[in-house]
């Protein structure tokens, strides 16, 4: 199977069949655009990207790789986001700092199906908290003044109250 | 296909012997195999991480048998330098904090801890360029649990803690020396150690020098949107809520009534402000609780908080 050679921000290089590296719809241009031949041996660097996160892409595309193509959205559908595959679930078991490198790195790739498993995972681990727990669990600072602060609550408490 | 491999080395040999610079870097990159950076956290049996050994040899050399909490502390100086912290003592040598295998690997072999009195432990860290902020790390053992203590110096509310039960990271219960084939669980230890020091404080010395890191507040709009594309209103207002970024995420009419829309099928009155369309929601949703709560079902997926 032909080979490309990724190379990583901090100067790694992966070699990866052309077919999986093709998962990213940034890669798949380039490669189109700039005709590179997977004969030519060339080199394709992501700056934006260390080797730690490319190797969990790469991982996460080679198991994904037989996948069917990604669907257009209906933007107005509700999305599920309780559908994360078992492997997924898994392979996203990682600190915080890292998933949110993964979800940069997918967006800059443009590896659709791994944005909405890293994005389904976030929401997940926001939906049904308070304000408060969310701060908590991302670690956020509470930045509105003490005047604002009161407003928002009240903005949410007429429209949250049973 | 065991073939196109073998001719494939072939080729990128006989290309590269050119030059006499190429030549070396080419056969690492074939004999170090390819997807080589293996994180402390991926550890496993028949794949032990570079690191790790790096770690062993240290306690090797020092002539140390480590128990188990000084194998506990070894790893959370390997995580640090997965972070990009450095030790203290290298803070010349380094300009850079992002991830860098080849940097992890060179420190993982520098012994950057120390034991100051038995069960406690200090480690001091930069995060290259800010050498201005200190990094130092305590660990003190007591009972079964290593008590994780971080502070920086210059940044006064930067303070986090965390407790490690030392047992959870070794498969025998003995109080004996642990050993490399009785660690078990190495990615939660990642994981808890990560999240409760290394990414806040990196977060916390980045933010005082204006440095944004991809923390949650600082993902790009874009994918917050389609982060809240998961979420029904009640959601939105609570996460819309926390900071002020994200509460200016609120303040579009069209948003609302798309949610509206998706939510409960309904068309909302047009020149509507955002707090009407917010209140029209709540009510929306009130009239959904009852009717869930007298029949007992609902049409939609939203559900009852």
């Amino acid at each position: 199977m032909p080979q490309l050679k990724l190379q990583s921000s901090d100067g790694e290089i992966f070699e990866v069949d052309v077919e999986i590296a093709k998962c990213s719809f940034t890669i798949k241009t380039m490669l189109e655009e700039l005709g590179i031949d997977e004969e030519d041996d060339e080199v394709v660097p992501l700056p934006n990207v260390n080797s730690a996160i490319l190797e969990k892409v790469i991982e996460w595309a080679t198991y994904h790789k037989d996948d069917p193509p990604p669907t257009e959205d209906d933007q107005y559908k509700e999305k599920r986001s309780d559908d994360i595959c078992e492997w997924d679930v898994d392979f996203l078991k990682v600190d915080q700092g890292t998933l949110f490198e993964i979800m940069l790195a997918a967006n800059y790739l443009d590896v659709k199906g791994l944005l909405d498993t890293t994005c389904k995972t976030v929401a997940n681990m926001i939906k049904g908290k308070s304000a408060d727990e969310i701060r908590k669990t991302f670690n956020i600072k509470d930045n509105f003044t003490v005047s604002e602060e009161e407003n928002v609550p009240k903005e949410n408490g007429s429209c949250e109250e049973k | 296909m065991a073939e196109c491999v073998v001719s494939e080395t072939n080729k990128i040999v006989t290309d590269s012997s050119k030059q006499i610079s190429d030549v070396q870097s080419c056969q690492d990159v074939k004999t170090e195999k390819v997807m080589e950076p293996l994180q402390l956290e991926d550890f496993q049996k028949d794949k032990i991480p570079i690191t790790l050994e790096n770690l062993i040899k240290s306690f090797e050399m020092k002539e140390v048998v480590p128990s188990k909490n000084d194998f506990l502390v070894g790893c959370i100086y390997i995580f640090m330098l997965e972070y990009g912290f450095i030790p203290i003592e290298k803070k010349n040598d380094y300009n850079d904090c992002g991830f860098c295998y080849k940097r992890i690997k060179e420190l993982s072999s520098f012994s950057g801890w120390n034991k100051f009195k038995e069960n406690s432990y200090s480690l001091s860290f930069t995060l290259p360029p800010h050498h201005l902020y200190v990094c130092k790390i305590l660990c003190v053992k007591t009972g079964d649990d290593l008590i994780v203590n971080a502070f920086v110096k210059n940044i006064e509310e930067v303070q986090y803690t965390c407790m490690l039960d030392i047992l959870t990271y070794f498969t025998d219960s003995s109080h004996a020396d642990a050993h490399l084939s009785k660690l078990q669980n190495l990615k939660i230890l990642s994981n808890l150690f990560k999240n409760q020091i290394a990414f806040p404080v990196k977060n916390a010395i980045l933010h005082a020098n204006e440095i944004r890191h991809p923390c949650f507040e600082d993902l790009p709009i874009e994918i917050i949107l389609y982060i809240l594309k998961y979420f029904h209103g009640i959601d939105v207002m609570r996460v819309t809520a926390v900071s002020k970024k994200f509460h200016a995420l609120r303040e579009d009419v069209k948003f609302w009534e798309n949610l509206i829309s998706r939510d409960f099928k309904y068309k909302v009155n047009q020149n509507q402000t955002c707090k009407e369309l917010m209140k029209e929601y709540g009510r929306l949703y009130k009239l959904h609780v009852k009717h869930v709560k007298n029949r007992g079902y609902w049409r939609g997926r939203i559900p009852i908080l």
